[in-house]
């Protein structure tokens, strides 16, 4: 165990009682190395063995607490030590006791901040997982994703022809190593039962930017063939059910006989930004250089078939204005010596792969670390009041210890060391709650989130926790401890003194008052947030999304001849399908809508010009397509049996856009649905826009091609089916039809379409979830703090509000009374909430739609939920203001 | 001494076991638990020492000081610890009273 480990233990260990460490330390710290060093080598062994710690110190805690104590207390008091500062061990027994004489106090205390602090601890190893910790690669901040940029088109981030990739590899010298990589999908046939698996093509370099060394066998490089391939852990397991065997194996891709020569670690995952087109995990690996049956992908240079992603490792000792320099330098003399490149103003640009792939993620998580930290805020405020009204009944006590020559200090320290312990004892109980929490919160995360969830205790967790408890302990106990220490003994003895209530009576209200703005802050937050996922659930992308089934099918282009045989295939895959029970109709489409694959190219309207040429989104489909989708046509007709290869159906805005204002059909348009050459296509129809991307952005153009002249094999498409009841429901019929067609081809991934636009929409659930958690939790703990506020008021005043009622007073006008206070708590607070919210809601902008981030519905429904649920909490102590016995008040003091 | 209706606390138990066969220190105690339960059960650091604090207070078991003798391996760091004959007599208790249980579900079953 390092030092660093030792020292971090023992500081754990701070929290058991000194007598127990002081006669275990080492013991302990051996048995915890030993521990440590069982766990190495294991998967988040490390983790594991620190949680486990911890939680073994947390349990036994409050057992060798009071045994500790109890021993003390056994023993006769030790000389009295007035007036100098007494060890802190003192101050922890005289502090444990007092809160063991109030238990009701300190439990909710104790509860209120566990519950805050456990939130802030889910969140935080959240944060520090995905955002803090680096990706999971030795040296991972040398790492950079390497992007095209070509200025003529509208995306940012354009993937590579396998031409530069390979171009970029020789030239590119502060790299020391890069890797090109793309995937696709293929049926794997075995004596297991065919599969379709994702397969990614990537150069050898990907081993050596990564650091991963395979479990068994070896990895390729250029010197093995493309036939030979790598399995993924997770595959290796799934499939060949860990079989070590499977080294040498052949086993047929699309028929095409491939050999296994190495399984990757299970850790392996090479991470690309969320809309990259990279799969959530992929199966097999091999290297790029082969040809399919759709042409030679791998040595093209045009932009029209670009497909590969580029990562890099940057050598050590390169600067980044060195990499710039060069990137700027090989995009340079790549639009030299390519028109392709020229057209488009082809450049480069990289950027680090960390901050790359956390992109969107960090703004949401940061958003919900702000909002969680206003929880937090929120108990450390209703736990202060809790302790100014206790401090404010300890006044006696107090000023009998000041009386007695009990320094200033000394009352500082000791009540400082009680907050110290309910912080303690309440971060214990959240590291728990935490523990249990990160689990839920993964559960609800959305795709991207789980995928770098690697959260786990370590020492920077822990580090936060202990941030945290000291914070708290200063928020609460400050104001407490000096209020204490302040009053005059004189004062304090005598025992109807108002003037100290009264000045914790003004403190509480201000702090009651900043605890209902802060949670109008989160209400407001959670409001909009609410709104935008109702509006988001209405969203129609342009096609009716319920009681659709997709699901995928590719065929070897070794059995299907290009394009005539595939589009027989798929057909007769229709005309079985729409027999299937529960079935009303049919279609292929690729990509499939919302699935997050992406095919587009240039094209242009009437003319071949370069300059003229804009990006579309491509898509393939059969005739039935618009009909299963209920997507419509505004103008024309649909493709035909009869059609040649040459027409193609526009979507709307592409005819505004090129043409607008006239009519689209019978138009001429060039595009290159695969590579080569601009083909001239006719326009037989013109279809309702469809946001294919995402519900939230704008369609773009699209142009679509018929299935039976571009129906290629070795290549995943896509179908659509529209059924009567859940489209789950109908998975096995369609089954049984694809077998029926051919056997060896694989149904992958059925699923539901209303799940593409749940996954889409699943950051914005996430947030709402967790925001209405912690806005409820914040309006919570307000409401318990304006009861709290306004019963101890009435409580105290209990004596005027009897002599006013013996005077004939009306008991109505004392509950008004009561709720005027109240009001005048409330009210500045909601006001200062609504001008905070206001300011701060520019934050949750990126995650709202379709609503303003100063929507006046939400603003008012959150104000009036506020006002009516203070005014509640506080017709409890205003009831008993207007029913007190005028007799037992006066009698009372 | 108070006994227990419900025989003695599982890591109790354990530590009583590990330490019936030879002197132990801490760490040593904890390996020897989860090679005795085939990894089954292991004691991590201050439930171990816990259960030793407990175990010494109830006079089950000793620490040994350097009058005693010390194994031969043992070095002036490490506390080392034996069972006591009233803890050896807990512990036959405890596996007389498990044995019964045993043999009453293979009846049973």
């Amino acid at each position: 165990m390092s030092e660093r480990t030792r020292a971090w233990y023992r500081a754990l260990l701070r929290i058991l009682p000194q007598g127990f460490t002081r006669r275990f330390g080492r013991g302990l710290e051996e048995a915890f190395a030993t521990r440590l060093a069982a766990a190495r080598g294991r998967r988040l062994g490390r983790t594991r063995a620190w949680a486990a710690g911890l939680v073994d110190v947390l349990l036994s805690a409050p057992r060798l607490w009071l045994k500790a104590l109890m021993h003390v207390s056994r023993e006769p008091p030790s000389h009295p030590r007035i007036g100098m500062l007494a060890p802190i061990s003192q101050d922890l027994r005289v502090a444990a006791r007092t809160l063991w004489r109030s238990p009701v106090g300190s439990t909710i205390v104790v509860i209120t901040l566990a519950l805050a602090i456990g939130a802030n601890t889910a969140v935080f190893s959240v944060v520090n997982g995905v955002l803090l910790r680096p990706l999971p690669y030795p040296d991972a901040d040398r790492i950079y994703l390497i992007d095209a940029v070509w200025n003529a088109s509208d995306e940012p981030h354009a993937p590579f022809p396998g031409g530069d990739v390979q171009f970029l590899e020789r030239e590119a010298t502060s790299f020391e190593a890069m890797a090109g990589m793309t995937a696709f999908r293929q049926n794997l046939l075995d004596t297991n039962g065919a599969e379709q698996i994702e397969v990614g093509l990537v150069t050898p370099g990907i081993f050596s930017v990564t650091g991963a060394r395979p479990v068994l066998g070896r990895a390729f490089d250029w010197s093995d063939s493309p036939d030979q391939i790598v399995l993924s852990h997770a595959f290796w397991r799934s499939y060949f059910g860990e079989d070590p065997a499977v080294l040498g194996r052949t086993v047929n891709l699309d028929t095409h006989p491939v050999t296994i020569i190495g399984v990757l670690p299970d850790d392996f995952e090479p991470y690309l930004p969320e809309g990259y087109g990279w799969p959530q995990r992929v199966d097999a690996w091999r290297l790029p250089n082969f040809t399919t049956s759709n042409g030679d992908l791998w040595n093209a240079t045009s932009l029209q078939a670009a497909g590969y992603r580029i990562i890099g490792r940057l050598r050590s000792g390169a600067t980044l204005s060195e990499m710039t320099a060069e990137l700027d330098n090989l995009a340079l003399s790549r639009r030299e010596t390519l028109t392709d490149h020229a057209a488009v103003e082809f450049g480069l640009a990289a950027r680090p792969l960390h901050s790359a792939v956390v992109g969107d993620v960090r703004a949401v998580l940061l958003l919900l670390f702000g909002a969680v930290a206003l929880v937090l805020l929120i108990a450390c405020v209703n736990v202060a009041n809790i302790m100014l009204v206790r401090a404010q009944g300890r006044r006696r006590e107090m000023a009998v210890r000041v009386a007695l020559g009990g320094g200033r200090q000394r009352i500082v320290s000791l009540i400082l060391t009680e907050s110290a312990l309910l912080a303690l004892v309440g971060a214990a109980g959240g590291v728990l709650l935490a523990l249990g929490g990160v689990r839920a919160l993964m559960a609800v995360a959305p795709a991207g989130l789980q995928r770098l969830g690697e959260v786990g205790l370590d020492g920077t967790l822990l580090l936060f926790v202990g941030g945290v408890t000291v914070l708290c302990t200063l928020l609460f106990g400050l104001a407490p401890a000096l209020l204490a220490s302040r009053t005059p003994p004189g004062a304090a003895l005598q025992a109807s003194s108002r003037g100290a209530s009264e000045c914790v009576r003004q403190r509480t209200h201000w702090l009651v008052g900043a605890e209902v703005a802060l949670s109008v802050v989160l209400l407001i937050g959670a409001g909009l947030l609410l709104r935008t996922f109702s509006t988001l659930q209405d969203v129609r992308p342009g096609f009716d999304y319920d009681r659709l089934l997709t699901f995928s099918v590719s065929v070897p282009g070794t059995k299907y001849d290009f394009p005539e045989g595939t589009a027989r295939f798929y057909n007769q895959l229709l005309s079985s399908s729409v027999e299937v029970p529960g079935v009303r109709s049919a279609a292929v489409v690729w990509p499939i809508p919302l699935e997050g694959q992406t095919w587009s190219g240039l094209y242009s309207a009437g003319a071949i010009e370069l300059e003229e040429q804009r990006t579309s989104n491509y898509r393939v489909i059969s005739a039935g397509y618009f009909e299963t989708v209920g997507a419509t046509l505004t103008e024309g007709r649909t493709f035909g049996a009869q059609d040649p290869r040459n027409v193609a159906v526009v979507s709307r805005s592409l005819v505004e856009r090129a043409w607008p204002g006239e009519s689209g059909v019978g138009r001429r348009v060039f595009a290159t649905p695969w590579g080569g050459p601009p083909v001239e296509f006719e326009v037989i129809g013109v279809a309702e826009d469809i946001r294919y991307g995402d519900i939230r952005e704008d369609p773009s153009a699209t142009i679509y091609f018929s299935l039976e002249g571009w129906s290629w094999a070795d290549w995943e498409f896509g179908a659509v089916a529209r059924t009567d009841g859940p489209p789950l429901a109908a998975v096995p019929g369609v089954r049984l039809a694809l077998a029926g067609v051919d056997p060896d081809v694989p149904l992958a991934r059925p699923r539901a379409m209303r799940g593409y636009v749940q996954d889409l929409i699943s950051p914005n659930r996430f947030a709402l979830t967790l925001f209405g958690t912690f806005a409820g939790l914040a309006a919570l703990l307000s409401v318990i703090g304006i009861y709290g506020v306004m019963s101890n008021t009435v409580s105290q005043r209990t004596r005027e509000l009897g002599i006013r009622l013996a005077m004939g007073a009306d008991p109505m006008g004392l509950v008004k009374l009561v709720l005027a206070q109240s009001a005048a708590v409330v009210v500045p607070g909601v006001v200062v909430g609504i001008l905070a919210a206001a300011w701060l809601a520019r934050f949750v902008e990126g995650l709202l739609f379709g609503v303003m981030p100063t929507d006046p519905t939400t603003y008012t429904a959150i104000v009036t939920l506020v006002l009516v649920s203070t005014a509640a909490a506080s017709l409890i102590p205003a009831r008993r203001a207007a029913t007190v016995d005028p007799v037992e008040a006066l009698r009372e003091e | 001494m108070a006994k227990r209706m419900d025989g003695l606390k599982k890591p109790w138990f354990h530590v009583l076991l590990a330490l019936a066969g030879s002197d132990l220190h801490g760490s040593g105690i904890a390996q020897e638990v989860e090679r005795l339960s085939d990894g089954r059960v292991r004691m991590w650091p201050v439930a171990l020492y816990g259960s030793l604090q407990e175990l010494c207070e109830r006079g089950f078991i000793t620490e040994l000081t350097d009058t005693d003798d010390l194994p031969p391996d043992a070095t002036e760091k490490k506390r080392y610890y034996r069972i006591a004959p009233t803890g050896r007599a807990a512990l036959a208790e405890e596996a007389q009273r498990m044995a019964a249980l045993a043999s009453e579900a293979l009846r049973r079953a």
